[in-house]
């Protein structure tokens, strides 16, 4: 019954699936046992943690090539500095047209406020690098550098109308790999989700052929 | 003649926290009426009832049908302050069921119900919020003796429940249901250790599917980070609110009087449909996923801002303590240890920055050495801060790191949080 219901997955590359199976290898094993003991807070919320940050450096081991974190702090929120290689569009101030770069420098933010509810979709993700993002549910750092957890002038990347309460990091990273290469895209102005950036909205409303930038899976050639 | 409304809210982003001004005819109206000459004694009970309520400080949540007449019932028996709390604004249809008028359609609801308690009462203390209760400062809420909730957004119960249960706060909700004619209230009081219940406590899998699924946070602009019921309006006449509201403030009084301790967490409901009222003791659940810790309590410190870290820690018996297992975490603030700029090194800033505004980097000079702009690092930027990020600033006063009263301070260590907070409200 048990085997039938969940068949026996076919020897081969680990996938998404398979993250909180993976054994972590070097350096990860070590990053993650040197986090440890710098976790804070109610218990249930630390062992929160531990799994997220397991997931999080099995998922920068599975695509080495997609994803690598290049800062973490865990002591009370989740907060992590990473680079996700993706395409994503940019309109520089007078250019005519959008171009495509290759990869973003993204800050996360994972806040314990995930266990009891849900959270704007705003709350978690905000685009340091590149600047100029061009994207209907980017915030531009003029009209929305009030949001998120710093005060620096940084791009919100939302999510959605709502993040679940307990959505687990990897997927809110899962996610804004498919929101900057627009595999997953808001544009209508009017739903009750709202955009952030109506006028590149409007202009990928006007440029449907050009969505997605990449076709490429979260593990595809890049990982 | 307009009311004058003086701004309070030196801590928020926006000025949405101001006490209400009596006006010249109010006070003249009201001149040589105390509430006493019409409160009467209740029998048998510890404690007068007039008196019980002059030293009252409540936060009333939600200006609706139901918590608009617990603000002005709450100014008419005399309270020492209410905080109106709302964001939304009167509407049309609210003429249908809140004592409202048709000239204040379009003003927030947290100044009509603040200016009416006002006029009904100027010897109490009125102030409107006009904003989410997560947003409320939490020295206004640590001062509080108790919290009235007439909100039917289930993101508000949480948080209310949260940090009701975090600060020892009592909490009354006051409900209808207009299907079946009911009015309910639940009164819940974490205790002095948490151990009590909390609102959730009583939460099924059906409300925690309603809280995830039914409400949306807009990103279109003005409300990005705001969560607004997606659901249809309550459906209730206003006589079944005004059965709420009344219930809710006849438990309020069997408690302040002493008939009950406030411990006594129970749930009273009135059965129109059957003509009946039902009781329960509500209880507290072992899996209920809110924290039921309770926060060790400092006296409200009217010159908070001029303490020091290293004071903050000797007092909360935290002097000896591991830096890296403490935090803090400051009313309002985030604490920005480095700034970011083109270079590797970023240079060092140590100072608090309000949340939320963009302030911070304005006025700073660009890198010396690589000419960049510098603005806070987005990844050294906290809102609970491990106090090894102190360490330099321990002596510093929270002022000199940019902290501005009134405000509060959270310290946390592995043993307990103790909350530090300055007074509300402040003397006139």
């Amino acid at each position: 019954m048990e085997a039938a219901s969940h068949p026996p997955r076919p020897v081969g590359r680990a996938g998404l699936h398979d993250l909180s199976r993976i054994a972590l290898e070097s350096p990860y094993a070590e990053a993650l046992a040197d986090l440890e003991p710098t976790l804070l807070g109610r218990p249930a919320w630390v062992a929160r943690k531990r799994v997220e940050l397991r997931e999080l450096f099995a998922l920068a081991q599975l695509a080495p090539n997609r994803m690598s974190i290049l800062g973490l702090d865990a002591s009370t929120e989740i907060r992590a500095l990473l680079d996700l290689r993706c395409d994503l569009s940019c309109l520089n101030p007078g250019d005519p047209d959008i171009h495509v770069e290759r990869k973003a420098r993204l800050f996360v933010r994972y806040p314990e406020a995930i266990l009891r509810g849900p959270l704007p979709g705003t709350e978690l993700v905000q685009i340091v690098e590149p600047h100029h993002v061009h994207h209907p549910n980017v915030g531009t750092a003029e009209a929305f550098g009030s949001a998120g957890p710093g005060a620096f002038a940084s791009q919100t990347l939302c999510l959605g109308a709502r993040i679940p309460r307990g959505l687990p990091l990897r997927e809110a990273l899962l996610m804004s790999y498919a929101a900057l290469t627009l595999q997953s895209v808001q544009l209508d102005e009017r739903d009750a989700a709202g955009v952030m950036n109506v006028d590149a909205a409007r202009f990928w409303q006007q440029n449907p052929h050009r969505i997605p930038l990449s076709r490429e899976t979260f593990l595809g050639e890049a990982s | 003649m307009e009311q004058l409304a003086i701004d309070v809210g030196a801590v928020l982003s926006a000025p949405r926290l101001y006490e209400i001004a009596a006006s010249v005819e109010a006070i003249d109206a009201t001149r040589g009426l105390e509430p006493s000459q019409r409160l009467p004694e209740v029998h048998g009970a510890p404690h007068a009832l007039g008196q019980a309520f002059a030293g009252l400080v409540l936060v009333l949540v939600g200006q609706g049908s139901v918590g608009m007449l617990l603000t002005l019932w709450a100014a008419q028996v005399g309270v020492r302050a209410v905080v109106a709390v709302d964001r939304a604004l009167v509407k049309p249809t609210s003429l249908l069921t809140h004592p409202v008028g048709p000239d204040e359609i379009g003003a927030p609801k947290a100044r009509v119900a603040g200016r009416r308690a006002k006029a009904l009462h100027p010897r109490t203390r009125v102030y409107a919020f006009e904003g989410d209760f997560e947003e409320l400062p939490v020295h206004v809420l640590a001062n509080a003796s108790c919290i009235l909730l007439a909100s039917d957004n289930l993101l508000c119960e949480v948080a209310v429940a949260q940090r009701a249960l975090h600060l020892g706060v009592p909490v009354l909700q006051g409900s209808v249901h207009g299907g079946t004619l009911s009015a309910q209230v639940r009164s819940v009081y974490g205790g002095e250790d948490g151990s009590g219940p909390s609102l959730c406590c009583g939460f099924g899998p059906a409300e925690w599917a309603h809280l995830d699924a039914g409400s949306v946070f807009s990103c279109a602009g003005d409300g990005a980070g705001r969560a607004r019921p997606a659901g249809a309006p309550t459906m209730s006449p206003p006589y079944l609110c005004s059965m709420a509201a009344s219930a809710t403030l006849l438990e309020l009084t069997r408690r302040v009087t002493g008939l009950v301790p406030f411990e006594s967490s129970a749930m009273v409901g009135y059965s129109g449909y059957g003509s009946a009222i039902h009781t329960a003791r509500l209880e507290r659940r072992d899996s209920c996923p809110i924290d039921h810790q309770r926060f060790a309590r400092a006296a409200p410190d009217p010159r908070l801002a001029e303490r020091t870290p290293r004071e903050l820690l000797r007092a909360a018996d935290a002097a000896g303590a591991d830096l890296r297992r403490v935090t803090f975490r400051v009313e309002a603030q985030r604490f920005a240890s480095h700034l970011a700029c083109g270079c590797d090194l970023h240079p060092d800033l140590g100072r608090f920055l309000p949340r939320g505004t963009g302030k911070g980097s304005r006025g700073l000079a660009p890198c010396g050495r690589c000419g960049q702009p510098l603005a806070p690092h987005p990844l050294h930027v906290h809102e609970e801060v491990p106090a090894i990020l102190l360490a330099p600033h321990l002596d510093d006063t929270l002022a000199a790191l940019g902290v501005r009263p009134p405000t509060s301070v959270c310290l946390r260590t592995d043993a307990r949080t103790t909350l530090f907070a300055s007074p509300f409200p402040e003397e006139p």
